[in-house]
């Protein structure tokens, strides 16, 4: 991360104020050291920067001896490329309370510009003043970045001590000389160097998945019992003994919703299921789109089994888009038609309790699958079979036991065991710290983590 | 012959209707005849109170209204005690929804609660200070609705005049209005109020923008989504939180005027009471059945 | 083709969102801007589809008197009838103010001499009126307050005055106008505030809070009686860990309520407990669980290893 400090020194006029003014001397203030910062990137482990899209670029600043009078922050642009050295700078003329006209137009000191007075011309952050935009107006030392948003270019800022009047974004004077920072340019860098643990993360799985898609093509991956998943056969042969259609009620979000998507995934094995065992398949569906798409699944999977002759596309049905009507209108499908086995695989609300309830008055073999983890305990306790979470993303891959799709699954594996030994360190890390162990101590979750 | 049932089967042959009844009974009854329980308000509960009195005259807020009529009963009432806790602070405020559901509901709530007062001078049983009618575009601004869900939270994290076309929703510019013109993404608001049925709301809020723009959230949700939102609220992403029902009763009383989250507070109280005789019921039931079945067999 | 093409441009544009999360360039971010742009079209757009869907997925079942087709013409009326409502009618035909101000030649000495000002007004008599702080209507006007107009009317204090005319229901235009008025001025004041239609319309809005809302809040309330329902048949401590977690929830049900804190102060601190420390660790899991399963499975669908939601086989 490049940053630029900047030290500089500003006189109160002591030197010169000797030579002319001999008298003035003892009271002529003492120098001030201003510290300023100038940021436009960040460090892969320190908060501390700015974002570096070529956009934005950050300024703090302390002074010693530390100095409570605002500062006043002007922003100017100059020519690209322009390469301009810090230094200090008289904004008024000695005891005066007018911004002179050497400082608000330096690029033209030979033309004729008039002077400015804050003390009855507010300045609000925004403000143009002759070259100079205000950017912020400060009380006191600013040690953490102020960020200022610009377009791309050459900037230079001047930090203006400045005595604040009685109407807002006024002053009425301005002690002591100001400082003009180095020329500077927000920096478009290519890569956020603070998520780099976002991008280790996917690395992780990448190479998990290319490992385990290696393995999958030479061995059997092995993947767990999911009995919900292994009991829709089942249900699905008793739907048939009982002469009684299925409902797989595919969710309530719509179709980019991911646990949608997983939900149309599985649907079309059920399809394909419910095609070899010549059972009735009837899809409910919240929104026009997914009933168009799960449509086309249930055809496939009826065309899987062979059986593409069997399959009608009016048991794939829109209901509605708005939830509870949604759920009202199940209800109805299922305490008229009275299916024999329940699937509810997607995303869920509230009506989830209300869909399995009825479900179970009817007598029907209930399976649910979701990732929204406040409608689990209604599912598992008014259903026969619950997929908790991530068993419902696992669903399509331990049905079809494609080697691709095992191995996304077990890189999957070996995400959660990478998060739970980070969990675990960093919360040692942290247990140590809060005991004051050093170098525990130094270590902050916020300057590894973004 | 007929058959003599045991006193658990006849328990669990139960007909539902009858619950269905008694639970009716519980809601209905304790609105006629109210019991008055102390209510004392949950530390997180607390937190969301202390952080709209923290701010200051004039200050900016954002009120996220995502909700649908469905979720009034729990939603409403905290909505009129912040926004009462809210316009006696005198800070400005900028109303927005996500929920296409949501903006009639939205209106009619601005036209009872912000374009009125809720309490003014002399309002019997409130002791707290007045507020005052506030108005449109100078006080306060409905920007409207949007469709987009997260992809409006993220382009209101940037630029939120561009989200809205510059515009509030009676087409009055944002930029005539001075303290929505230095509002331009959602960092520049000093809090951001959440009234959230579900989803898109508090928990996309968090996940997609608080942490980006470092902003200060408060959220009220659903009494099912508080587990949800719960692990936010400790991680300090979210201010606080404000529990359903029984924590919009809550704020009523942090507020100082209890109205009907108070009195919804008592068929809370009814209402958890039947579900609990329910469960206690059922397993008297089980355990006495299957005791019987051992002896028998 | 069919799925080659979809499943490419999938690719693309996924990839293409997860580069950008870690590229900070300028020139990146405004391109994402304009996809999230296109995003939202899309999904303002799919309404639309989703309307045009509808109608091609029900008028077939209705034609065809299949099971339950009455239900079908009840959702086709529904949404034809919102739509209707729903369109701003007016704009068709133009807008116009709902009322003007019409100054009377004055000054009436009677009120000059009193230092007030008179206000007629030509309205109905639903017609609210906020003339400064009076709120009226011309039921409890003045019959006559002057010879120059037999018009209601009101005496008002002289000064910069706000009027404002509407209806006491929603969905009405509303006609507001400020005047100067010096004692003794007279004007008249005539508002018809028509109804409005579309979003803020008078139909729509009755629908809406008569309708809508309260068949969303009956449905909503219905949990209550299936959690009753469910209570009863299905939180059976069968074994040790069906036991634990029926106490569980009687101690959190009890201390959600306001009655468990006036029972003991104990409860609440348990129930805080409960959910906090104990059932935390397994919320979170099955939470990252849940986030690890759909980065697996969205990664699935933008690599084309899935493929089926396309409707081609796996």
């Amino acid at each position: 991360m490049k940053r630029i400090l900047v030290t500089l020194v500003v006189l109160g006029g002591v030197a010169r104020a000797e030579e002319i003014h001999p008298e003035i001397v003892e009271k002529a203030p003492k120098s001030t050291q201003w510290m300023v910062e100038m940021l436009f990137d960040q460090g892969f482990f320190s908060g501390r920067g700015v974002e570096p899209d070529g956009r934005h670029i950050g300024i703090s600043w302390t002074r010693d001896p530390a100095v409570p009078t605002p500062v006043l922050v002007l922003r100017s642009q100059l020519p690209d490329g322009t390469d301009v050295k810090g230094r200090s700078i008289r904004v008024v003329d000695q005891g005066g309370t007018v911004l002179i006209p050497r400082f608000l137009y330096p690029s033209t000191p030979k033309v004729y510009h008039s002077a400015y007075d804050p003390s009855v011309n507010p300045l609000p952050v925004g403000t143009k003043i002759g070259e100079w935009t205000v950017v912020a107006s400060v009380d006191g030392d600013a040690p953490d970045p102020i960020v200022d948003e610009v377009d791309p270019g050459t900037y230079v800022y001047a930090l203006v001590p400045a005595v604040r009047g009685t109407r807002p974004d006024t002053y009425t004077g301005f002690p002591g000389d100001a400082v003009v920072t180095w020329s500077v340019s927000p920096h478009a860098a290519w890569f956020n160097r603070r998520r780099w643990f976002h991008l280790a993360l996917i690395a992780i799985i990448a190479g998990s998945l290319f490992g385990f898609t290696w393995l999958a093509k030479r061995k059997e991956l092995f993947v767990r019992r999911l009995a919900g998943v292994d009991a829709i056969e089942d249900a699905v042969g008793r739907s048939t003994e009982m002469g009684r259609p299925v409902l797989y009620v595919t969710g309530v979000e719509e179709t980019q919703d991911i646990q949608t998507i997983a939900s149309l995934l599985i649907l079309g094995h059920v399809a394909k299921i419910a095609a070899e065992y010549d059972t009735d398949i009837r899809v409910a569906n919240a929104f026009p789109l997914t009933m168009v798409i799960a449509e086309e699944v249930v055809r496939q999977g009826y065309a899987n089994a062979g059986r593409a002759d069997a399959h009608r596309p009016e048991n794939v049905m829109f209901i509605t888009s708005e939830q509870f009507a949604f759920a009202a209108g199940v209800n109805g499908m299922i305490l008229r038609e009275r299916p024999a086995t329940n699937i509810y695989f997607g995303r869920f609300y509230a009506e989830s309790l209300m869909l399995a309830e009825t479900g179970f008055l009817t007598g029907a073999v209930q399976i649910a699958g979701t990732g929204e983890l406040t409608q689990l305990p209604f599912f598992i306790s008014a259903c026969d079979f619950t997929l908790l979470g991530e068993e419902l993303f696992a669903c399509s891959a331990y049905l079809t036991r494609e080697p691709n799709q095992l191995a996304l699954l077990k890189a999957g594996d070996v995400m959660k065991v990478v998060i739970a030994v980070l969990v675990v360190g960093f919360t040692v890390c942290a247990t140590l710290a809060a005991d004051n162990l050093y170098p525990f101590t130094r270590f902050s979750i916020e300057d590894v983590l973004p | 012959m007929s058959e003599h049932l045991h006193w658990s089967d006849r328990l669990q042959r139960f007909d539902r209707r009858w619950i269905f009844l008694i639970m009716g009974l519980a809601i209905v009854v304790p609105l006629y005849l109210p019991i008055g329980f102390p209510i004392k308000p949950r530390p997180m509960t607390k937190a969301a109170f202390n952080a709209v009195e923290e701010l200051k005259p004039n200050d900016v807020v954002l009120v996220s209204m995502d909700l649908d009529p469905a979720s009034t009963a729990e939603l409403e009432p905290y909505y009129r005690a912040v926004i009462l806790q809210l316009k006696r602070k005198n800070v400005k405020l900028a109303f927005t929804t996500l929920w296409y559901q949501a903006p009639p509901l939205v209106e009619r709530w601005l036209r009872e609660t912000v374009d009125v007062p809720i309490a003014p001078a002399g309002t019997p049983g409130y002791d707290g200070p007045p507020d005052r009618a506030y108005v449109r575009n100078v006080d306060y601004v409905y920007l409207g609705f949007r469709e987009g869900k997260q992809n409006i939270m993220l382009g209101m994290g940037a630029d939120l005049h561009h989200v809205f076309d510059g515009k509030t929703d009676d087409g009055t510019p944002l930029d005539s209005i001075p303290w929505m013109k230095t509002s331009r993404s959602l960092g520049d608001f000093k809090l951001m109020v959440l009234v959230s049925a579900g989803s898109p709301g508090a928990k996309e809020y968090v996940q997609y923008v608080q942490n980006r723009y470092a902003l200060r959230m408060v959220a009220v949700t659903t009494a099912v989504s508080t587990t949800d939102l719960a692990p936010y609220y400790q991680s300090g992403q979210l201010l606080g939180i404000v529990a359903g029902l029984s924590g919009s009763a809550e704020y009523e009383v942090l507020v100082g005027k209890p109205s009907i989250g108070v009195e919804g507070a008592d068929v809370l109280n009814a209402g958890h009471g039947v579900v609990i005789i329910a469960i206690v019921l059922g397993n008297l039931a089980y355990f006495a059945g299957r005791r019987r079945k051992r002896k028998s067999s | 083709m069919k799925k080659t093409l979809p499943v490419a441009f999938g690719m693309f544009v996924g990839c293409y969102m997860v580069a950008e999360y870690f590229i900070p360039h300028h020139a990146v971010r405004d391109l994402s801007a304009h996809v999230l742009e296109w995003g939202g079209v899309v999904a303002a757009s799919a309404y639309v589809i989703g309307g045009i869907n509808l109608v091609q997925v029900t008028w077939p079942k209705i034609r065809r008197r299949e099971p339950d087709w009455g239900f079908k013409v009840v959702l086709l009326g529904s949404a034809l009838v919102m739509a209707l409502v729903g369109l701003p009618w007016r704009s068709l035909y133009g807008t116009h103010e709902p009322g003007y101000l019409d100054p009377l030649p004055g000054p009436d000495l009677a009120a000059q001499k009193n230092n007030k000002a008179i206000v007629f007004v030509d309205a109905p008599d639903d017609v609210v009126l906020t003339l400064g702080s009076i709120t009226t209507s011309t039921k409890h006007m003045l019959a006559s307050c002057s010879q120059r107009s037999p018009l209601p009317c009101v005496f008002v204090d002289p000064g910069e005055l706000s009027l404002k005319a509407g209806r006491s229901v929603v969905g009405y235009d509303t006609f507001e106008k400020k005047v100067n008025l010096a004692a003794g001025d007279m004007v008249t004041l005539a508002a018809n505030p028509g109804m409005r239609w579309g979003a803020d319309g008078r139909f729509r809005t009755w629908i809406y809070d008569h309708v809508f809302a309260p068949c969303n809040a009956t449905m909503f309330a219905l949990l209550a009686f299936f959690v009753a329902s469910a209570a009863f048949r299905a939180f059976r401590a069968r074994n040790v860990e069906a036991a634990l977690l029926l106490g569980s929830a009687i101690i959190v049900l009890l201390a959600q309520a306001p009655i468990g804190r006036w029972l003991t102060t104990s409860l609440p601190h348990l129930s805080d407990w409960i959910l906090d420390i104990l059932s935390n660790g397994s919320r979170r899991a099955i939470i990252m669980g849940a986030a690890v399963g759909a980065i697996a499975t969205g990664l699935r669908v933008i690599l084309g290893i899935e493929r089926s939601h396309l409707g081609g086989d796996s």
